[in-house]
């Protein structure tokens, strides 16, 4: 089985937190821009989710790196990145459907998933990000890139105290 | 200063169509007033002189940020507005504060604020993208109401993504006292900011989330405090019961809910409880604000009733619809979502506007007023349809609307007879709209507060208890003590006012959690670098701001016989329920007294004392506030 963030888009309310807590653990510095987890706002519909590497069972990025500096890891599943192999052609920027991908500084970054304890689900409180076990997709999905969207529902902390007066 | 400000302000001349970039005040004074509101004194106390009226070209507009808005602190999403508040005769400095992303996207494009004076010719908006600004013609959008406005300046400037607009609407246009500044659909800043923008042919600011990246000092100890300051604050979400516009039936609340003109507190119980049940079961769609997952931001949509389809974009608690329709006596869930939908349109607050209205109608049921002096309007209880019209009305200054926006202690005025008697205001304009009769130290607390009616003069000292404070939650009915314990609260207010965090989020929780003084310095301790910055600097900054804003307002004629003038509606005894009998008027005065020691001003004046003035490092305040008259400068 392989670990990775599942997206409940049902549940994001657009706060961003995910984004600035991902460049201020990464980069050292708030700036969404630079965030390997980026929102998809569509704020008419009231619609907006948080969109990021999905750890491919068959990854484009990988297939597409002429180097090999990203590569399913067989062992965990998870698609890792070596930045000493990575040459700046962009391909994976280009093939990657999710946009996850994101090449500046001469160097392809995507989300690492901070070693197994990730900053933005730390600071998604209304259970819209959760790191754990990525659903198997269907066998006819195999082999298309697939987006691990969950409809499994975070509990959210119950209420407890006064209400707010305002 | 290593991190927190983006590092510059804006600086806009309507007049000549200049704008400009400049740097920041040196450390020693960010450090001193921080930002927000802190910041936004500083400039307004140092650019415009006594004898300029809030809607003079003179006057400055103040759009500040805090070190810690737009990073990932709980709701670091709050930018203020500071400027001269028309509302109260330009005797005093308000800052009014809003939410959304406006902020943050400012800070991203490298700008901590925007400093905005003169006036424009002609309709103008300014658009501020990549780290640059351009003033551009708003003829074609000035009309439009807040909600158009967003939409119509983002077609404007080419469907730009991720451009957030704070516009005002018609009110802002007429320059009606209390008009307001709405943004993301969603927010406002209230108080009558609006009326200045209006005045300087200001249309809209659109800000397009921005490339420079926002610094932080020590981001490591930072990414801990923030998740320190998320787990605190976990425990009471707001968005169980305000993002659901039905704020729960516990406790005392419901003696907290206003309507007919403070008439019938238990009319107003009822009102609560209908419009929190019926509108239960309206869709409900929450958005959250900068780093805030306790989002009381909602697009609520109305499926009942005559405002069936309408589709409302809210926000906070209940206080803009017991403003907008429990004052009119309004009860109908969807009309009320439909008209403090509308009042935000109009860009107006709800306060000022709510209490003149509330009081016309009581006027008229008792006949009081008459068809002859309403321009032939009649004015009952629960006629949505006339206090929509009536808030139209207010909005353009048309007829009878023009009277009653001119606040409510005017229209007591203009009606006259027992009116003056049956009024509720504070300084002459609307209070922060909720019953506080049984919550007297609130009611005080807007009194006092050197920046008029406003959230600025903190929840008191009975809703909850403060450890960091030294204090457990008060009786109501104890009134000694009170006006010490309003010292506290209002100092932390205001330093939760500088530094770019909303307090109704973030704040409420924390108050109650020991250490929250410490979390909040070390939150701007690791953004900005300055390591040694300690829980007591944080209510001394707090202290600062206040006394600063004290100073400008004495010097521009504020008494301690403004801080008496509530109207007598506001302070009349409940005659049933739990606080049946609770009387703060024989007490106000020895209150008041009492906050004006503890903060060290003078008992006969509420004059700050030199020796006050000279501990905060105020000393250039002590000459002008001592040398010149007292007040009365501005036209």
């Amino acid at each position: 089985m392989t670990k990775g963030l599942l997206i409940n888009a049902s549940r994001c309310i657009a706060c961003r937190a995910c984004e600035v807590a991902c460049s201020l653990s990464h980069e050292g510095e708030i700036d969404p821009s630079k965030s390997l987890i980026g929102m998809q706002l569509f704020n008419e519909a009231y619609f907006y989710y948080p969109m990021v590497c999905a750890q491919c069972e068959i990854p484009y990025c990988a297939l597409n790196c002429p180097t090999r500096a990203l590569e399913k890891n067989p062992e965990t599943g998870q698609v890792d990145f070596i930045a000493d192999k990575c040459i700046n052609c962009n391909l994976c920027t280009v093939t990657c459907p999710f946009g996850a991908v994101t090449v500046r500084d001469g160097l392809a970054h995507k989300c690492d998933l901070c070693d197994g304890d990730p900053w933005c689900v730390k600071f998604c409180e209304v259970g819209a990000i959760s790191y754990g076990e990525l659903p198997e997709p269907a066998d006819h999905l195999r082999a298309l890139p697939y987006l691990r969207f969950t409809d499994e529902v975070v509990p959210l902390t119950p209420v407890t105290g006064d209400a707010p007066t305002a | 200063m290593k991190g927190g400000y983006a590092g510059k302000f804006l600086r806009v001349d309507l007049s000549s169509g200049s704008v400009s970039e400049e740097p920041l005040p040196s450390d020693e004074i960010l450090r001193k007033y921080i930002g927000g509101l802190g910041l936004g004194a500083w400039i307004i106390n140092n650019e415009v002189p006594m004898n300029v009226h809030a809607l003079d070209p003179e006057n400055r507009l103040v759009f500040t940020t805090g070190p810690i808005t737009g990073t990932l602190i709980q709701s670091s999403s709050d930018w203020t507005v500071t400027s001269v508040r028309h509302e109260l005769h330009s005797k005093v400095i308000h800052g009014s504060h809003s939410h959304g992303y406006w902020g943050a996207f400012l800070k991203l494009n490298g700008f901590d604020g925007i400093i905005v004076q003169g006036a424009a010719a002609s309709p103008t908006y300014l658009w501020i993208h990549d780290g640059e600004a351009e003033l551009r013609d708003a003829s074609g959008i000035w009309g439009l109401d807040t909600h158009e406005t967003e939409d119509a300046v983002v077609v404007d400037i080419g469907m730009v993504a991720e451009t957030s607009v704070a516009a005002i609407g018609p009110a802002g246009e007429n320059l009606v006292e209390a008009a307001s500044i709405e943004n993301d659909k969603m927010h406002s800043a209230s108080k009558g900011m609006g009326c200045i923008m209006g005045a300087k042919k200001l249309k809209a600011i659109a800000v397009t989330r921005g490339p420079y990246p926002v610094p932080i000092a020590n981001p490591k100890e930072f990414l801990q405090v923030s998740l320190e300051w998320h787990k605190t604050v976990e425990g009471t979400h707001v968005i169980a019961h305000a993002a659901r516009a039905r704020p729960p039936d516990a406790g005392d609340a419901p003696y907290f809910t206003t309507g007919k003109n403070f008439s019938d507190p238990e009319w107003s119980k009822e009102f609560r409880r209908g419009v929190s049940e019926e509108s239960e079961k309206f869709p409900v769609h929450p958005r959250g604000c900068w780093a805030c997952p306790s989002p009381c931001a909602y697009g609520i949509d109305v499926t009942t009733g005559p405002h069936a389809g309408y589709e409302a974009t809210l926000a906070g608690g209940f206080e803009n619809s017991e403003g907008a329709a429990a004052m009119a006596g309004v009860d109908e869930p969807g009309t009320v979502l439909y008209l403090t939908d509308l009042v935000d349109r109009l860009g107006l607050d709800v306060g000022t506007p709510s209490c003149a209205i509330g009081l016309a109608i009581e006027c008229f049921e008792k006949g009081i007023l008459t068809k002859e002096k309403t321009g032939g309007l009649e004015l009952r209880w629960g006629d949505a349809e006339m206090t929509e019209k009536l808030w139209r009305m207010i909005a353009y200054k048309e007829g009878f609307g023009a009277i009653l926006a001119e606040g409510p202690k005017k229209t007591a005025e203009y009606i006259g007879g027992e009116a003056p008697n049956m009024v509720v205001h504070v300084k002459g304009s609307g209070p922060n709209l909720h019953d506080w009769r049984a919550r007297p130290s609130i009611i005080v607390g807007q009194a006092v507060c050197p920046a008029g009616p406003c959230w600025q003069g903190s929840l008191g000292s009975e809703l909850m208890g403060e450890p960091d404070l030294g204090f457990e939650p008060q009786d109501p009915w104890e009134m000694k003590g009170k006006g010490a314990l309003l010292a506290g609260t209002q100092k932390r207010s205001t330093f939760e006012d500088v530094n770019g965090v909303c307090w109704f989020a973030a704040n409420i929780n924390m108050r109650r959690t020991p250490g929250y003084h410490t979390l909040m310095a070390r939150s701007i301790a690791t953004a900005v670098g300055w390591d040694d910055f300690s829980h007591e600097e944080v209510l001394e900054v707090g202290e600062r701001v206040m006394n600063l804003q004290r100073v400008y307002g004495i010097r521009r004629g504020m008494t301690k016989a403004d801080d008496l003038d509530i109207g007598p509606r506001f302070m009349e005894p409940h005659t049933t329920g739990a606080y049946a009998g609770l009387d703060i008027r024989p007490h106000l005065v020895g209150m008041i007294e009492e906050f004006y020691e503890s903060m060290g001003w003078s008992k006969e004046e509420g004059k700050p004392l030199p020796e006050t003035l000279k501990r905060l490092g105020l000393d250039d305040l002590i000459p002008p506030l001592y040398a010149e008259p007292a007040g009365s400068k501005p036209t």
